[in-house]
């Protein structure tokens, strides 16, 4: 054992001699002084993240088994690559800012851990070193839920971040996030989630099946304005994480059944359009519809839609996705069916021109495609405990 | 229902349970949820409501001995196992797996006043029996036992048969460990 130690002792020295002997390496910056350097030295330094980008990739972990684990990974969405992490809190949301530099963390801690008085807040950081720079208070608090996409947005020009609550009115609270303090809480009764729109101004879904338009002011005075029912809410519900299209104002509701319902919220009040199905009667005999938990994704500069489809009985609305099918959401074309290499829960879709499909699947692996080829790019090995929700700059 | 997805993609979704605020008082909220939230005093009420919801599925299911798909591959006896005749409508983790059972929460744990309500055949008689679904509030997730019941599960705009909403409302803790599934008794 000693003389073990004593060869191990030799090499070492040997090794710092190679080091000396080295001229020195320029580093960005470290925490030594001139005198006390080795002549070669690595500097310790933090790396910050390239300006966020249209294949920037957010992943929302929201760590199932340890659900006070959550987090979101930074990836490279080109390579499947991380660049970064941060920690989120208790059933969490996140968003990017319009201008992608701030990311909102949308958290609830206690004091104790799982103890003691809870706060709930908007966590604002910096996109490029991740840092915070504010926790904004969140007075009304929000609904602790399984992590749903549009339980929190942003409006479209950046000024406002809008989260969901029930507590138990269902509400809707609005933050300012240029001065970083929560304004007013709205009641949107017998509705939910979020789809900002306008400046001041977003729409929710209805357990009646209408949809609620809501227009505010800077103290969170509202209006609201509510269609007739827009789809079969008992029967046929449309599905939380619909395709969005915030560029262009317009939701494209998919339901339980496959029906693709399209909405216009440019307005004060939302405008139906024509619905169409996403299967053909044999498709719809031999099983097929939408399923998972981030079921649809919009890519808004073709107005593509794409949606997680499986083979399956009725209530399997949450079992994964064999394909993601895509369709031109103008004429509900179908343009393309992606099978994946295995069964998947969330999708999204960057927004650049030759776009990448990225999918969460069963093993937690993320893929990355190429929607022009329908091939897969990358596989990364599994991420985290349970990422469930992919978000992506400019969507 | 049957466990969702294989693997370790059975923790997601598990649409673990139930929540509000610590923000509201226990009375003040319980006051105001209407019928969607029952106290344990008044559980009889809702499954009124939730036998209405299991009426309002889109589709039928093809012949089989039960009309529900869940009692058709439902067994009585191990309550640790997803496919336990009480957890038709339950989601999460099981107590059971966790130091607790079908009626017991975990030490460390309280049951949430506030439940939803489950008629669940059981397969040895034939027989609907009404099942209280508590969570069990206080610790992080057991993470043991996930289980995910689709059946008549709705988009959270209609709350009341939402199965991911944290369900500690009313609790002494909004923080969700697991799910137990007592007796109430015979739903006919």
């Amino acid at each position: 054992m000693r003389g073990w130690s004593g060869g191990i002792l030799a090499a070492g020295v040997a090794a710092s001699a190679l080091v000396l002997a080295s001229p020195a390496l320029a580093g960005d910056s470290d925490d030594l002084t001139a005198d006390a350097k080795l002549q070669l030295a690595e500097s310790h330094v933090t790396a910050t993240l390239a300006p966020t980008d249209l294949r920037r990739l957010y992943v929302l972990d929201v760590a199932f088994p340890a659900a006070e684990a959550a987090r979101t990974y930074v990836l490279d969405g080109t390579s499947g690559q991380v660049e970064g992490m941060f920690n989120q809190a208790y059933w969490p949301n996140f968003a990017v800012s319009p201008d992608g530099s701030e990311l909102y963390a949308v958290d609830s801690y206690w004091e104790k851990h799982t103890r003691g008085k809870r706060s709930d807040y908007i966590v604002v950081r910096d996109a490029r070193t991740l840092q915070v720079s504010e926790d904004i208070p969140l007075p009304a608090g929000r609904l602790l839920i399984v992590s749903k996409k549009y339980n929190f947005d942003v409006t479209p020009d950046g000024h406002y971040g809008l989260t969901y609550n029930l507590a138990p009115q269902t509400a809707v609270t609005v933050t300012d996030l240029k001065e970083r303090k929560a304004v007013g809480t709205i009641g949107i009764p017998g509705c939910g989630l979020i789809f900002a729109q306008g400046p001041a101004r977003f729409s929710s879904l209805c357990a009646d099946g209408a949809i609620a338009t809501v227009s505010f002011d800077e103290s969170a005075n509202a209006t609201v304005k509510r269609t007739a029912n827009v789809f079969d809410a008992k029967n046929d519900p449309a599905f939380e994480h619909s395709g969005w299209d915030k560029h262009h104002q317009m939701l494209y509701l998919v339901t339980y059944h496959g029906r693709v319902i399209p909405v216009n919220l440019a307005g004060e009040q939302a405008v139906i359009g024509a619905s169409w199905s996403l299967t053909s009667d044999a498709e719809r005999s031999a099983g097929w519809r939408p399923g998972g938990w981030q079921i649809s994704h919009f890519h808004s500069p073709k107005r593509r839609l794409y949606v997680l489809m499986h083979r399956g009985r009725d209530w399997t609305h949450k079992n994964s996705g064999t394909e993601v099918w895509e369709f031109d959401a103008t004429t509900g074309t179908r343009l393309q069916r992606v099978k994946l290499p295995e069964p998947a829960q969330s999708i999204a879709v960057s927004q650049d021109a030759d776009a990448l499909l990225y999918v969460i699947a069963d093993s937690y692996r993320i893929y990355g495609f190429r929607l022009a080829t329908g091939k897969p790019l990358y596989r990364t090995k599994p991420l985290g405990f349970t990422p469930q929700l992919l978000t992506v700059w400019g969507e | 229902m049957k466990p969702i997805c294989s693997g370790r993609f059975d923790g997601l979704i598990e649409s673990l349970s139930r929540g509000a605020a610590q923000l509201t008082s226990r009375r003040g909220f319980l006051s105001q949820c209407g019928l969607w939230l029952v106290a344990a005093s008044s559980l009889p009420l809702l499954p009124v409501a939730r036998r209405a919801q299991a009426g309002e599925r889109p589709v039928a299911k093809p012949a089989r001995k039960f009309a529900s798909e869940f009692a058709n591959h439902a067994q009585t006896n191990d309550p640790t196992r997803c496919n336990y005749w009480r957890y038709c409508a339950s989601d999460g983790y099981l107590c059971a797996c966790c130091g607790g059972g079908p009626h017991t929460c975990p030490p460390g744990t309280s049951p949430s006043p506030t439940s939803w309500i489950g008629s669940c055949i059981n397969p040895d008689d034939g027989r609907t029996y009404l099942i209280a679904y508590r969570d069990c509030c206080g610790q992080d997730s057991c993470g043991r036992c996930a289980c995910l019941g689709q059946e008549g599960d709705m988009p959270s705009y209609r709350p009341q048969v939402n199965n991911d909403i944290v369900w500690c409302f009313g609790a002494s803790s909004m923080v969700y460990h697991c799910s137990s599934a007592g007796l109430v008794g015979l739903a006919e």
